[in-house]
């Protein structure tokens, strides 16, 4: 069986784009680029670009399960029904108890991610399944790497696909001193080489700690000490000293989401959610409408190998929080905030088509990535479908990759980043583009 | 400032052009002690000077011959569950208390445990055999991992180290071994085992041998209940399969069920006595008692060799990674935010009265002990920790932050007690800048800094420094571009 998205016209939209590329035009711009960085076009200065919001769900997130195929019989064959006689661990069918919510005959939302339904049909989330990298690692860690840094098994890139974007495009804001931040103790990989970016493990907490009488002459002291060191301690430290200044103005532990907006699950006290708390931090962001152009969130907890728990349990929590924040994020910054927002989810690698004995699933391939903004051509379920019977599986296990992950990047890229240096940010590789973005 | 940048030239990591410590005896002698320990101090210092390197490094190899009684002392006084069964442990009713209990033991020991080497060998192997903390059942047995599994065989073989790992319940029910039968295998601790623990992710293993290792180790779980051997290993016969596999093309025979554990035991040994295995344990430790990537080819090929000769002896492979840096340049490395904080604490002569809030800062940090919740470790590379350097200015933030005693709570805040300097013991009763200056230069630095860092310190002071002036002077040292390498 195969499932066929109206996104199936694969016509490259590279050539066609062409005219937006302003070659030329802005490249006086006072912008250094780094040394690494090849030729690069600086486009014009497209202030309306949208921020990006990425979001890494870290430790192989089940596809099967997030976006659950149940118009395909083999499905039930390797995971039997949560509501069989020996429940399994697939997600049952729509009318079933507990079933999922249905997107367009063959794919569902299971019941912890039921929330979004209301954004599939409002047309503003894409999902995309079959897709990921077509590198054939099983480990988290040279996945997520092949994967940030946006080519597959290639060791010698050290920038991530969305530092380099930022890298290659003038600022939206020229004014801007901070333009990616990574929410977390580490730059995530998929930032490194940002221009202007920095880790923020929390927003309404970034400042010099100590007496206030003398914490200008101390920071002065720090920039002043620091500004003598090679790099990349230099630029972390420039970059530290114009963080603490914006956060100050960002308000981010005040904010407050506007009334009658869907609620971010609890940010503080007994159950508080880290990544609701990332994602109402970054609506605060966008809101202070600083210049930040890229956050990126990770959300662990999915290497599910056993006791997944689809419906009730470990993953149904896990994605009941993913859910109801992007939810309240949407309705709080996509729906009712001052800029364009596109927010794309991804996850490493899929599971394992074949539960386990431990109800649980082991390391996959394919998987399903979500896209979610208003100028997104949204309400579908995009991608070639390869199936989950018999001689259909990668390897005789998993679901098959029939998307790079990258031809959706590269879209988002082009048409919503406004950033035509595809292979600066993506080398080597010429997307497809699967017209999952509205232009312009 | 063109001075200071030439005296600290980090490498970068994959493109690195390393450049080496200054020349020099104050140079040597302080990189030498920073690499055996956790921090530069003046006591280390002069055991150095009295033992000379092979005396010294002699010393440290033998930390059982080390005095450690103080120490001992206080972990038995204050954090009782070290000595725990695991049942006691995993019966307590209160699991918060005995993470805390772990994080603030590892925390005293790497501070104030004479026996530096070893709390340094057991930082290495803690971030190998990674286990989260706060992973349930997994995760509170960890205590039990802490001290059976990475203590009890640092100063042992790698091999030993990784069989008793592998036997360890907290490790196979955090990879989810405790859940592997024949019937439909979980692979999660037969991939890591080999890419994380042992062989490496470029060490030459498929997805088939993936499979294969994971049918080795059914049946490889943990007793429950709440007899005597509650939550100690046990191989379940039962949950084995007995058919034959092939791992690594060697032919693991077909067994009786009885003796099936003899596969697991198996795989061990071939992993153990890998190539694959020996050069990715002397990456790791060079990484962590060296430099960041890349290492020396020449070093990793005799660490490697130092392992097939000695059966993978932890000591002896980190003594040929410590000789290397008598006898060539030395680079510097950058330190992790735990490692920065426990030598802040060092170099300043730092009094622990309370250990309750010794956790906040590397909170703050993103680098509590054992709360990474991957399987891989907390990350040994420059670019994972040079972007944060808010929390690390903020370890001497808070140290300038108390004023007017000598004794003075470190952090001043009622939230952030327990942590004492005084900083007579590093500048004396000295008040003059110049003075102040030097005394910091000499106790914390061993007389290293540069001429543009020690203007720096000077300029902060006035001519006749205040208690809290001088105070903040020390803050600020430990916040110096130099304290940030090793």
């Amino acid at each position: 069986m195969s499932y066929q998205s109206n996104a199936c016209d694969e016509y490259n939209r590279l050539s066609r784009r062409q005219f937006v590329l302003w070659s030329g035009a802005a490249t006086a711009a006072a912008v250094t680029a780094p040394a690494w960085m090849p030729r690069v076009v600086f486009a014009r200065d497209f202030t309306t670009r949208d921020v990006i919001v990425s979001i890494f769900l870290r430790g192989a997130a089940d596809g099967l399960t997030l976006c659950v195929p149940y118009g395909d019989a083999s499905y039930y064959v390797n995971r039997p029904s949560a509501n069989a006689a020996t429940p399994g661990i697939g997600v049952p069918p729509p009318g079933d108890v507990n079933g999922c919510t249905d997107l367009n005959g063959f794919f569902g939302l299971p019941p912890a991610m039921a929330v979004l339904a209301p954004i599939y049909t409002a047309g503003h989330l894409a999902i995309v399944h079959a897709s990921g990298s077509t590198d054939s690692s099983r480990s988290h860690f040279d996945a997520q790497k092949y994967m940030e840094v946006g080519k597959p098994a290639d060791q010698t890139i050290f920038t991530g696909w969305l530092g380099r974007h930022v890298a290659s495009v003038n600022p939206a804001d020229p004014t801007a001193t901070v333009r990616a931040i990574g929410i977390g103790y580490q730059l995530q990989l998929q930032l490194v080489g940002a221009s202007k970016g920095v880790p923020v493990p929390d927003l309404s907490n970034y400042q010099l700690q100590g007496s206030s009488t003398t914490r200008t002459a101390r920071q002065n002291w720090l920039n002043a000490t620091y500004a003598g060191v090679p790099n990349p301690v230099k630029t972390a430290a420039a970059n530290t000293a114009a963080t603490i200044a914006a956060m100050a103005t960002v308000g981010a532990g005040s904010y407050v989401p506007p009334s009658g907006t869907f609620p971010y699950p609890p940010t503080s006290g007994t159950g508080a959610s880290s990544f609701s708390k990332a994602l109402k931090q970054t609506a605060a962001l966008i809101r202070a409408n600083i210049g930040v152009e890229a956050v990126a969130i990770d959300k662990s907890n999915w290497d599910t190998h056993s006791a997944q728990g689809v419906v009730a349990g470990s993953m149904a929590l896990t994605m009941a929080d993913l859910a109801n924040s992007i939810r309240a994020f949407y309705e709080d910054v996509i729906i009712n905030g001052n800029k364009n927002v596109t927010i794309v989810i991804m996850s490493e690698f899929g599971r394992r088509v074949a539960q386990n004995a431990s109800l649980g699933t082991d390391h996959g391939h394919g998987n399903a990535m979500f896209v979610i903004g208003k100028k997104i051509n949204g309400g579908q379920v995009y991608g070639t479908w390869p199936g989950l019977g018999p001689g259909q599986l990668y390897q005789n296990l998993d679901l098959q990759v029939t998307t790079d992950f990258r031809d959706i990047l590269a879209e988002i890229v082009q048409d919503r980043l406004e950033n035509s240096n595809l292979a600066t940010v993506f080398p080597g590789y010429t997307p497809t583009f699967r017209n999952i973005c509205v232009a312009g | 400032m063109s001075q200071l940048g030439s005296t600290l030239i980090p490498p970068l990591d994959g493109q690195a052009t390393f450049r080496q410590h200054p020349s020099g005896d104050r140079f040597q002698s302080r990189a030498i002690v920073d690499r055996m320990t956790f921090g530069f101090t003046q006591a280390e210092l002069a055991l150095y000077q009295q033992y000379g390197f092979e005396g010294y490094l002699n010393y440290h190899l033998n930390p059982a011959s080390i005095d450690d009684s103080g120490v001992d002392g206080y972990l038995a006084t204050n954090f009782p569950a070290l000595a725990f069964t695991p049942l006691q442990i995993v019966t307590s009713p209160s699991q918060g208390d005995l993470i805390n209990q772990l994080q603030r033991a590892r925390l005293y020991r790497a501070i104030f445990s004479k026996r530096q080497l070893f709390e340094r060998i057991v930082e290495c192997f803690s971030d190998h055999f990674n286990i989260w903390i706060r992973d349930d059942v997994a995760g509170i047995l960890k205590l039990i991992d802490d001290r059976d599994v990475i203590r009890a065989n640092a100063m042992g073989t790698f091999p030993a180290m990784l069989s008793a790992s592998a036997h360890s319940p907290s490790m196979l029910a955090y990879l989810n071994n405790d859940t592997n039968t024949k019937n439909a295998p979980n692979e999660n601790y037969a991939r890591e085992l080999m890419e994380l623990h042992s062989l490496s992710v470029t060490g030459g293993y498929s997805q088939s041998d993936v499979q294969q290792v994971a049918k080795c180790f059914t049946g490889w779980t943990y007793f429950t209940g709440t007899a005597a051997n509650a939550y100690t290993f046990r191989y379940n016969s039962a949950n084995h399969d007995t058919n034959q596999k092939i791992v690594l093309g060697n032919i693991i025979p077909a067994r009786a069920a009885a003796s099936g554990q003899q596969d697991g035991e198996d795989v061990l040994n071939i992993l153990a006595n890998h190539p694959s295995t020996r050069d990715f344990i002397a990456r790791k430790l060079i990484r962590h008692f060296l430099q960041h990537d890349p290492p020396p080819a020449s070093l990793v090929t005799s660490v490697a060799q130092v392992y097939q000769t000695t059966s993978g002896n932890i000591p002896a492979m980190v003594a040929e990674i410590l000789r290397y840096t008598m006898n060539n340049p030395v680079p510097m490395k950058f330190k992790r935010p735990m490692h920065l904080l426990v030598s802040a604490l060092r170099g300043l002569n730092a009094q622990v009265t309370a250990t309750n809030n010794l956790q906040t800062p590397l909170t703050e940090a993103g680098h509590l002990p054992f709360d990474w919740n991957p399987p891989d470790g907390y990350p040994d590379t420059l670019q994972a920790w040079t972007d944060l350097l808010l929390a690390r200015w903020n370890f001497g933030a808070r140290l300038m932050n108390s004023s007017n005693s000598n004794n003075g709570d470190w952090w001043n805040n009622t939230t952030l007690t327990g942590v004492r300097v005084d900083h007579t013991s590093i500048v004396g009763t000295a008040t003059a800048k110049n003075a102040v200056v030097d005394a910091i230069n000499t106790k914390l630095f061993n007389g290293v800094l540069s001429v543009p860092e020690r203007n720096q310190l000077l300029a902060y002071l006035p001519a006749t420094g205040s208690v809290t002036n001088i105070r903040e002077a020390l803050g600020l040292a430990v916040s110096l571009p130099t304290f940030q390498w090793y």
